[in-house]
């Protein structure tokens, strides 16, 4: 049994350069990790490397109960297992909230049990989800027709409807206001810790950050140069992360896992 | 505020101001010599006056009954060369159209099934009836498949445009979800292009019959078959009434598909 999501020495390229340097990384059962990084830095990368929207270049990934990820078919299970949130939403907007969620429910059947309308069982827990993001007064209504909020809400509930054991969130309150991203937010992490499942967040805002993830990693031209507790988190840490010339060496932070070039 | 006015002007297609001038010059003394040079020979047209009238009286009044089987039979047989040809048609243009769009489709795929469209697109109506009634004879077969193929290189060009418009990062995200390739895109993209789909569908069963009649006069089949027929027989009354009814059917198919299309948006 594993009990943890490990990233092995992961490089990814886009064309010759590279986005992803050697990044080692676990992510364990239950945990809410926050990604920071200034624009560029790779933390999209990083999470679409995960499920592999993005393809890696060379590395390994190790993924709870499902080990090594080594075949189209592992890919497949994992993405089953992988809620992913984007910063737009990316939900199917002509169509209502119960349709959008159910899709969370796709990887689950065949093709042919998928045209015909899914199993009461699938139908039953979309609607539990979106009655988990207090959404349920809007099943049937259509996205467009809603706000940011909500959106990103119906997005959770994408997510949550797939029982994933990890969601991957690429600035799920990017476009946002602050109070309404606090919602989100604390929402996600309270079915996150709830369901146990585990989370790996990219956020902007440093205070938010500080306030929900359990820990912070820092992302800096592709490599990892903070990974620890958010009071670990000094302005001189700070500084390294957003720094707009890339890091080599001094980085000497408490972790073990930390990357050293 | 900056009250000085600027006069947005057009971009001139030509550039070089002298070149353009010279371009229309060039063409209004080829449009003015092909005028001039055209023969019109009065003499002709001035005969053919009455003889038009006489012609357009011979089809008064329209005469909707002593044919009225041999009307009756052709519409049928049009209509249901149009419901046939535009289903089977419009279900090869599925898989078609997914191989046309570039987003979807890997290069070799793509290649193919633009041929295909190319091909089908590159016959007239006309021309590949003429040429199904020699190869399967006469009659609505021969029109239905016709038909059907042309349905392709119309249906699936334009589909396959929309599907390359679909909002991507909406078709990811089912893919994210671990559904297999197809389930993608019939969660994914379907639904996108699901209003445009059904649109496409109405507007091409419109076309369809207005082309079923006019292959029909080729020998395919359908209401242009009994058109031909009373021409041939000189029974213009006849003529005249499924003429009518031609244009009235036309009108009623046009107007429902455009009333239903602007339902769906
Ligand atoms: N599809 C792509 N093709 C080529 N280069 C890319 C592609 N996507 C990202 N990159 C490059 O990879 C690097 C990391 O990009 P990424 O999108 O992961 O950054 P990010 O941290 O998510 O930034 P942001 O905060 O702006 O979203 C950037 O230098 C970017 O230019
Ligand atoms: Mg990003």
């Amino acid at each position: 049994m594993n009990n943890k999501l490990s990233l092995k020495n992961i490089n990814v390229k886009y064309g010759e350069s590279l986005a992803l340097k050697s990044i080692n990384l676990d992510i364990y059962k239950g945990e809410f990790v926050v990604l920071l990084g200034s624009s560029g830095a790779g933390k999209s990368t990083l999470l679409r490397t995960i499920n592999q929207l993005n393809p890696l270049t060379s590395g390994e990934l190790d993924f709870f109960d499902l080990g090594k990820i080594r075949n189209k078919k592992d890919l497949q299970n994992l993405r089953k297992k992988t809620g992913m949130i984007f910063q737009q939403h990316q939900l199917i907007e002509r169509n209502t909230v119960f349709q959008n969620v159910l899709t969370g429910r796709l990887g689950f059947h065949s093709l042919f049990r998928s045209i015909l309308p899914l199993p009461k069982f699938d139908q039953e827990l979309a609607l539990d989800c979106i009655d988990r993001v207090s959404l349920l007064d809007k099943a049937l209504v259509k996205v467009k027709e809603l706000s940011g909020g909500q959106q990103q809400r119906v997005g959770i509930a994408r997510a949550l409807a797939q029982n994933p054991s990890l969601i991957l969130a690429d600035e799920p309150i990017a476009s946002l206001d602050p109070k309404t991203s606090h919602q989100v937010l604390s929402m996600l992490k309270d079915i996150c810790k709830k369901d146990n499942i585990s989370a790996l967040t990219s956020l902007h805002q440093v205070d938010f950050a500080k306030e929900y993830g359990d820990r912070i990693i820092g992302l800096s031209h592709g490599k990892i140069v903070f990974n620890g507790k958010s009071d670990q988190l000094s302005d001189e840490i700070l500084k390294n992360i957003y720094s707009s010339s890339p890091i080599t060496e001094e980085a000497n932070f408490t972790s073990n896992e930390v990357v050293m070039v | 505020m900056n009250d000085k006015k600027v006069i947005w002007k057009r971009k001139p297609l030509i550039k070089n101001r002298l070149l353009r001038i010279g371009l229309i010059l060039l063409i209004s003394t080829y449009l003015l010599s092909v005028f001039l040079t055209t023969e019109i020979d009065w003499q002709r047209i001035l005969e053919g006056i009455p003889r038009g009238k006489n012609f357009i009286f011979a089809f008064f009044p329209p005469d909707f009954i002593t044919r009225s089987d041999e009307i009756l039979a052709g519409i049928f047989e049009s209509l249901w060369m149009t419901i046939v040809a535009t289903i089977v048609g419009i279900l090869i243009s599925i898989p078609v159209s997914l191989g046309a769009a570039k987003n979807i489709a890997p290069k070799f795929v793509y290649f193919l099934s633009r041929g295909v469209i190319t091909l089908s697109r590159s016959f007239q109506e006309v021309i590949l009836a003429i040429f199904f009634v020699k190869l399967m004879g006469f009659g609505p077969f021969a029109g239905m498949v016709t038909l059907s193929l042309s349905t392709i290189g119309f249906f699936a060009k334009l589909l396959s445009e929309d599907i390359e418009d679909i909002n991507k990062s909406q078709a990811e995200a089912i893919k994210s979800t671990g559904s297999s390739w197809f389930q993608w895109v019939n969660y994914g993209v379907q639904p996108q292009v699901m209003p445009r789909f059904i649109g496409l569908s109405l507007y091409r069963f419109d076309i369809n019959f207005r082309e079923s009649a006019v292959i029909g006069i080729v020998g395919g089949g359908g209401i242009g078959s009994t058109l031909n027929t009373a021409f041939d027989r000189y029974e213009f009354e006849t003529a005249a009434a499924v003429l009518i009814v031609i244009i009235s059917i036309v009108m009623i198919v046009e107007y429902t598909s455009s009333h239903l299309r602007k339902l769906i948006k």
